[in-house]
C-alpha cells in the first residue's frame, strides 16, 4: 500500500523537519493541519521551532493552535502570541492537496473529446524518469505507427517523476502533438 | 488533448486518488503488471502489446 493510501482523511496533521529557517537552526518543526481535504483546501503551516524545545508539550500545543486556526476565511499571516522561551510560532494560511483524494468537490471538469483514428496524428508520449519508462513509450509509439498509422511519435521528458510536468514541456506537446501517452507510474 | 497514462497495478489506489482530487474521478488510465523497471526488450514489448488494446479503448479509438 503507497504513503499516500495510509494517510487518514480528515483533519490530517503531520509533523516533518524544515532546513529553511533563516537561523540556520539544527532542525526545525514544522506541523501542517487541515479540517477537509481535497485540492485547494486551505490549511495551517507553523513553524518554527528548534528541535531541542520540541517536546510533546509543545508539539500538543503547537497542534491544538493549528487546528484551531483552520476554517479562518483570510489567509493572512499572523504571529501567534505563543512563546517559548521567546520564541514565536508563526502561523500561515496556504492550499493544500490532499493525496488521498478523499474530497470530489472539483467535479466540475470534463475530458478531452475521444478519437476515433489515430491515423496520420502525432502522438507525445511523456516519459516521468522511472526505469525502462523511455522504452516502453517508444515500443508504444512504434506499435501505434505500425498498427494504428500515427504520423509520427515525439518523446518528451519530466525532469524528475516525483514533481508535476513542467508547464514548458506541457504547451510544447499541446504545440506539436495530437494526442499523449504518459508513462510509468512503476 | 486526449491523454492516457499508463500504471502498474500497485499504482491503482493511487492513481485513482490523484484521478478524484483533480476532479476527474472516471478518469481512466492502462494498468500493467508490475514491475516495468526490470524487464527485458523482449518482455517490454510483450507488455506493450498487452497494453495497447486498453489504450486505445480509452482514446476512443474504434
Amino acid at each position: 500500500m503507497s504513503f499516500a493510501a495510509m494517510l487518514p482523511r480528515a483533519p490530517i496533521a503531520w509533523l516533518s523537519s524544515d532546513r529553511s529557517h533563516r537561523q540556520r537552526e539544527p532542525a526545525a518543526l514544522v506541523l501542517t493541519a487541515t479540517a477537509g481535504a481535497g485540492r485547494g483546501q486551505l490549511g495551517v503551516r507553523q513553524a518554527l521551532l528548534p528541535a531541542t524545545q520540541a517536546t510533546s508539550r509543545t508539539v500538543a500545543r503547537a497542534q491544538a493552535a493549528a487546528l484551531a486556526n483552520v476554517g479562518r476565511d483570510n489567509r493572512q499571516s499572523d504571529v501567534l502570541p505563543l512563546t517559548e522561551r521567546g520564541r514565536r510560532l508563526v502561523s500561515v494560511q496556504e492550499e493544500l492537496l490532499d493525496p488521498t483524494g478523499a474530497s470530489e468537490r472539483a467535479v466540475d471538469t470534463t475530458l478531452a473529446p475521444r478519437l476515433r483514428s489515430l491515423r496520420g496524428l502525432t502522438a507525445g508520449l511523456l516519459d516521468n524518469g522511472k526505469p525502462n519508462s523511455a522504452a516502453l513509450l517508444s515500443e508504444t509509439g512504434r506499435a501505434l505507427r505500425d498498427r494504428c498509422g500515427i504520423r509520427e511519435f515525439k518523446l518528451f521528458r519530466k525532469g524528475y517523476f516525483g514533481t508535476p510536468v513542467e508547464e514548458s514541456v506541457i504547451q510544447q506537446i499541446l504545440d506539436s502533438c495530437d494526442f499523449a501517452v504518459a508513462a510509468i507510474g512503476d | 488533448m486526449p491523454a492516457v497514462s499508463i500504471c502498474t497495478d500497485p499504482f491503482t489506489l493511487t492513481t485513482q486518488a490523484m484521478a478524484r482530487s483533480y476532479g476527474f474521478p472516471g478518469f481512466e488510465y492502462v494498468s500493467i503488471p508490475h514491475p516495468v523497471a526490470s524487464l527485458s526488450v523482449a518482455q517490454i514489448r510483450d507488455r506493450v502489446r498487452d497494453l495497447l488494446p486498453g489504450l486505445l479503448r480509452i482514446l476512443g479509438v474504434e
